[in-house]
């Protein structure tokens, strides 16, 4: 494999469009692998914030936005061109992210997470940043809702292309954000006033 | 759902721009009008722009690419090991799956093996022809296949088929690229001999067209060079000769017995008749099959009635259209395979295969022979064999041949005015001048000078001229010329002793009638 691209230019990548991603596939399957890097820089950082808003963690982040491009850099041959290739890629994203998901909650059937000297909640005072408090919030909806809210929100992804990064109708997409931004509500309850005014 | 709630999912589908203008239309004059759903709006607003201000943008990672490129790098690199020990890792589960496989059911690989066999036998079975068309074989070829046991296998006669048995009695064949020498008009002389008239011409004529016929069975060929003989041909050839000295005895009992000595006349006649009439309808279908990858035996059935009918039909077909079928030529080309099985004498499955440029021959040591086997038929066989040498003899001195004396041989001739026979010994020798005459012979001896030893790689018929050349003598210490002079000898030694005898009896007569008797001195051999 070599990637003979220029390093400054594959940093400032330009204006992405449809077609510059379907050429550069296109590329790679003819044999042209060095084009998967520009691939890479451009969608690395999307990949990333998806990982860490679905997550609530920084921690993981880079070990399975790796894992997203291994799996895209095996499976790019195969790519069929019949969706966008963000849609793709955020597809196999959110499958990881719930792989990973899967894998805590078995290790925590095991292994207490909390702290013992962790009182296991946290009062809003203690907690100065907004942010902060919104995305714990946030991180506290169930995972189907919150996929889909994250990707409207953050990703801005449009609900056909989460219906098909999630698997799902698109009434259900409709629905399930509605239903994250009424559970959000609810547990941002305590700080309404402040939050919501 | 509550129709309040439905309104409320189209307000957050309202703020991410997802509603079609219809829906947009509908949902803003409700808006207009309802101040619950004003205040649901805001408050989604706002829920959204909390969303998306709270989460900023992970910290980038300067060596993400880096640590992705070297990932990928050692991902090739185990999948290029992998792909190095995949074929030892495959061998492995192959010899476990192999012998679970052989635990649980021993048999399969028989089987297997079998089914192989079936089908390579299948592929080289396929479309056999006969070699040997009975139009093209002449009433002289089928007496000389009796009597000399070979037989023509091209029109041009350039390739003969010997059958032979070797000093232990083991059948074999050859396949020679040699024509039949010194085997000219010995039919004729039979018939000549027997003093056959128009009627009992044409029964000896039925006899021989019926084994042309039967004997084109014999020997099959297909366009994948295979050759297929059929063993039954050694069990035709002692009963073509023996059909043919019946035949004499019962034509000219008078000839017959001049030629055949008392002790060969076959004393059970009705058991003598069962066998050959055994021996024509009871055809053996299993044949010898010659490949180019192997030799082996496979029952195999000859449609006779079929192939004539088809062949009558391409012939009319050719001649409808004006042209005329073409004979296939077939060589057969024996590969390395043989020759292996040369070298490891171990694998050799009943058959041993000597082959040079000139011969190709099959000894069948070790094979279960097919053979009819009938009462008496041993005994019988041995006389046939005995009359068919006697015959051999008989045909070749009576009537007598021109005398060409050749330049290399032996002429000896004894004439007695007061005897009725007449000694008549005529040993033609192949001109060693001819190379042409000369090969044939040179062909016959490879085998008796060399045994076992035949060679495979280097043309042996090269070799014997060259050893002839350099020692003429090798020939007259040859098996051939020294059984022909031994019997030479037996036979002029015996006809002395008689010779002597008369002449004793004539010297008594004489003795007797003293008076004018001139004494004649007795002839030492």
């Amino acid at each position: 494999m070599s990637f003979t691209n220029n390093e400054e230019n594959l940093e400032n990548p330009q204006i992405i469009n449809i077609n510059d991603d379907f050429s550069l596939i296109q590329r790679f399957i003819e044999g042209d692998e060095s084009t998967f890097k520009i691939l890479v820089y451009r969608h690395k950082e999307k990949v990333r914030n998806l990982i860490y808003i679905t997550l609530n963690s920084s921690e993981v982040v880079d070990d399975i936005a790796q894992e997203v491009f291994l799996t895209v850099y095996k499976n790019l041959k195969r790519f069929r061109f019949e969706a966008q290739f963000t849609t793709w890629l955020y597809r196999i994203t959110v499958n990881k992210c719930k792989d990973h998901l899967r894998k805590t909650k078995i290790r925590s059937i095991f292994v207490s997470l909390k702290d013992e000297n962790d009182p296991g909640y946290h009062s809003f005072n203690e907690q100065k940043d907004v942010s902060e408090i919104v995305r714990n919030a946030i991180y506290k909806l169930p995972e189907k809702l919150r996929t889909p809210l994250l990707l409207k929100d953050i990703e801005g992804l449009s609900y056909q292309e989460i219906a098909e990064c999630t698997n799902c109708e698109l009434g259900t997409v409709k629905s399930r954000i509605f239903r994250a931004r009424e559970g959000l509500k609810n547990i941002l309850k305590p700080l309404e006033k402040e939050l919501l005014a | 759902m509550k129709k309040i709630d439905k309104d409320f999912e189209k307000l957050s589908a309202y703020i991410d721009g997802e509603l079609n203008v219809a829906e947009k239309n509908e949902l803003e004059e409700k808006l207009a009008l309802s101040k619950d759903l004003q205040a649901k709006l805001n408050e989604l607003r706002k829920l959204k722009e909390l969303t998306v201000s709270s989460v900023k943008p992970v910290k980038e990672s300067p060596y993400f690419v880096t640590r992705l490129m070297a990932g990928l790098s050692t991902e090739n690199r185990w999948t290029k090991k992998l792909k190095t020990f995949a074929p030892a890792a495959g061998l492995i589960v192959l010899t476990a799956a192999v012998m679970v496989l052989l635990k649980f059911n021993p048999k399969v690989i028989d089987d297997i093996v079998e089914q192989q066999k079936e089908n390579i036998a299948g592929f080289y079975t396929e479309n056999l022809k006969p070699l040997l068309f009975a139009g093209d074989l002449s009433n002289e070829d089928i007496f000389n296949f009796a009597f000399y046991k070979q037989l023509p296998i091209d029109p041009s006669n350039t390739q003969t088929l010997h059958l032979g048995y070797d000093e232990s009695g083991k059948e074999f064949f050859e396949i020679k690229t040699a024509p039949a020498i010194d085997k000219k008009d010995n039919f004729e002389k039979f018939v000549s001999a027997l003093e056959l008239n128009e009627a009992q011409k044409k029964q000896v004529d039925s006899i021989l067209n019926f084994y042309k016929e039967e004997l084109q069975t014999q020997i099959l060929v297909n366009d994948k060079n295979t050759v297929a003989i059929n063993p039954n041909l050694w069990n035709y050839n002692t009963v073509i000769a023996a059909d043919l000295i019946a035949f004499a005895e019962s034509v000219n009992k008078e000839q017959f017995e001049i030629m055949i000595p008392q002790a060969y006349t076959f004393k059970d006649k009705d058991a003598f008749k069962k066998i050959l009439q055994d021996v024509k309808t009871r055809s053996r279908d299993e044949y010898i099959f010659l490949t180019p990858d192997t030799i082996f035996t496979e029952p195999f059935k000859f449609d006779k009635e079929k192939f004539k009918a088809e062949n009558e039909r391409l012939k009319e077909e050719m001649k409808r259209v004006g042209k005329e079928l073409e004979r296939v030529t077939v060589t057969l080309r024996l590969d390395s395979n043989l020759i292996r099985l040369k070298q490891h004498p171990k694998k050799r499955t009943g058959f041993q295969v000597y082959i040079d440029s000139n011969i190709c021959r099959v000894e069948l040591d070790r094979t279960e022979f097919p053979r009819i086997v009938f009462p008496d038929f041993d005994s019988i066989a041995a006389n046939i064999e005995e009359a068919a040498k006697h015959f051999k003899n008989f045909s070749i001195t009576i009537p007598k041949p021109p005398k060409v004396r050749s330049k290399v041989g032996f002429n000896f001739k004894i004439e007695s005015d007061d005897s009725a026979k007449i000694f008549d010994f005529n040993f033609k020798i192949p001109d060693p001048d001819s190379i042409m005459k000369f090969e044939s012979f040179m062909r016959d001896s490879v085998f008796k000078l060399y045994g076992k030893n035949f060679y495979f790689n280097s043309d042996s018929l090269i070799r014997m001229m060259n050893r002839f050349y350099k020692d003429s003598s090798e020939y007259f210490r040859g098996d051939e010329f020294r059984k022909e002079m031994k019997e030479f000898q037996k036979n002029f030694q015996e006809e002395m002793k008689k010779l002597q005898e008369e002449l004793r009896k004539l010297r008594i007569e004489i003795k007797k009638d003293s008076a004018n008797v001139e004494v004649i001195d007795i002839i030492e051999i």
